[in-house]
């Protein structure tokens, strides 16, 4: 019972004699069950760490390429179809020699689009959440087209878009 | 982990009533009001750290997802409304002896504008402030004083019932 003013003392008491329906047992054994054992926080954060997992590859191996590629002490050396390389790799190591890469395109794909339904933020207006996935593709390759690098960097943006709500 | 369950149990066992009964103005069938329910339960304690989360949160849960699963069925409305007939759920509990007075304020809440619906039975089944209700609710708090206000008195005509002023 709050402390607020009653509009009609009668009437309201009357009311509240009624009692709502009590629970079907079922049901509060499914909310109760759902309470104790899902949490949407953990549910949302295990989510969404495992929603990024995939962008490990993806980031890795581009790291990877772009620091083989781009490293001062990388060696830049023709193509020798007959294997020498394997053979002796710390000979080349010590030449130094940079390599000139230019881009040579970029894509973005979206690959999905999610709504993710209304959501209200702090009391203000209703959003609709949508969440792109898209994958941005680069290319990089010297001008003699002897490397060429490739990279794809996965991203997420969330948009949030008005709605009137009547 | 049982402490836990047993509170859960214990707070759905003193709100659960009040929240399902709101939930079934806000939804469109038993079903519906109970998945609301649920959803929107954890979904607030998920916000709480698990915990049984505040009560206007619940209610201003259940609207907002009410709201959503609206949208959702929107192109089934029609069809819904067509074949939609009065719930024969008692929304009270009809098994004391005040039986006939359950059904028939039951009927007249049925029969109410959902927007004075909401905040009589916010107000005097789930005991809320006016200050909760228009958190709730996501109106201002004398929009929701005045809709109790007309709310109320729609009710007393529907039910027939009498003030003693």
């Amino acid at each position: 019972m709050n402390n607020e003013p009653e509009f009609d003392p009668t009437i309201e008491s009357e009311l509240r004699q009624i009692k709502p329906a009590k629970m079907d047992a079922v049901l509060l054994e499914r909310i109760s069950h759902a309470s104790t054992n899902s949490s949407p926080v953990h549910q949302t954060s295990s989510w969404r760490s495992n929603r990024w997992l995939w962008l490990i590859p993806f980031t890795a191996t581009a790291a990877i390429v772009l620091a083989l590629t781009l490293s001062p002490n990388k060696t830049n050396e023709p193509i020798n179809l007959s294997g020498t390389i394997a053979a002796n790799p710390t000979d080349k190591s010590s030449e130094e020699e940079s390599i000139e890469l230019f881009p040579i395109r970029k894509n973005n794909q979206v690959v999905d689009a999610v709504n993710e339904g209304i959501i209200q933020i702090d009391g203000r207006r209703p959003y609709r959440s949508v969440r792109m996935q898209v994958i941005d593709s680069y290319e990089w390759a010297q001008p003699n087209g002897a490397t060429r690098v490739q990279y794809q960097v996965p991203r997420e943006e969330r948009f949030l878009v008005p709605v009137d709500i009547y | 982990m049982s402490d836990n369950s047993s509170n859960w149990t214990g707070w759905l066992g003193e709100h659960g009533p009040s929240l399902l009964l709101f939930a079934r103005t806000q939804a469109r069938c038993e079903a519906d009001a109970e998945d609301l329910l649920q959803e929107a339960v954890v979904e607030s304690a998920g916000k709480n750290e698990g915990n049984p989360p505040d009560l206007p949160l619940v209610y201003a849960t259940i609207r907002r997802r009410a709201i959503d699963l609206a949208r959702k069925t929107d192109r089934r409305i029609a069809r819904e409304e067509a074949a939609a007939e009065e719930s024969i759920t008692c929304w009270f509990d009809d098994t004391i002896k005040q039986k006939e007075t359950a059904r028939l304020i039951d009927r007249a809440i049925k029969q109410m504008p959902e927007k004075f619906r909401e905040v009589v039975i916010l107000k005097i089944w789930s005991d809320l402030t006016f200050a909760q209700i228009a958190e709730a609710l996501d109106i201002p708090l004398n929009t929701a004083a005045s809709r109790y206000r007309y709310g109320l008195e729609i009710l007393k005509r529907n039910a027939n019932l009498t003030s003693h002023e």
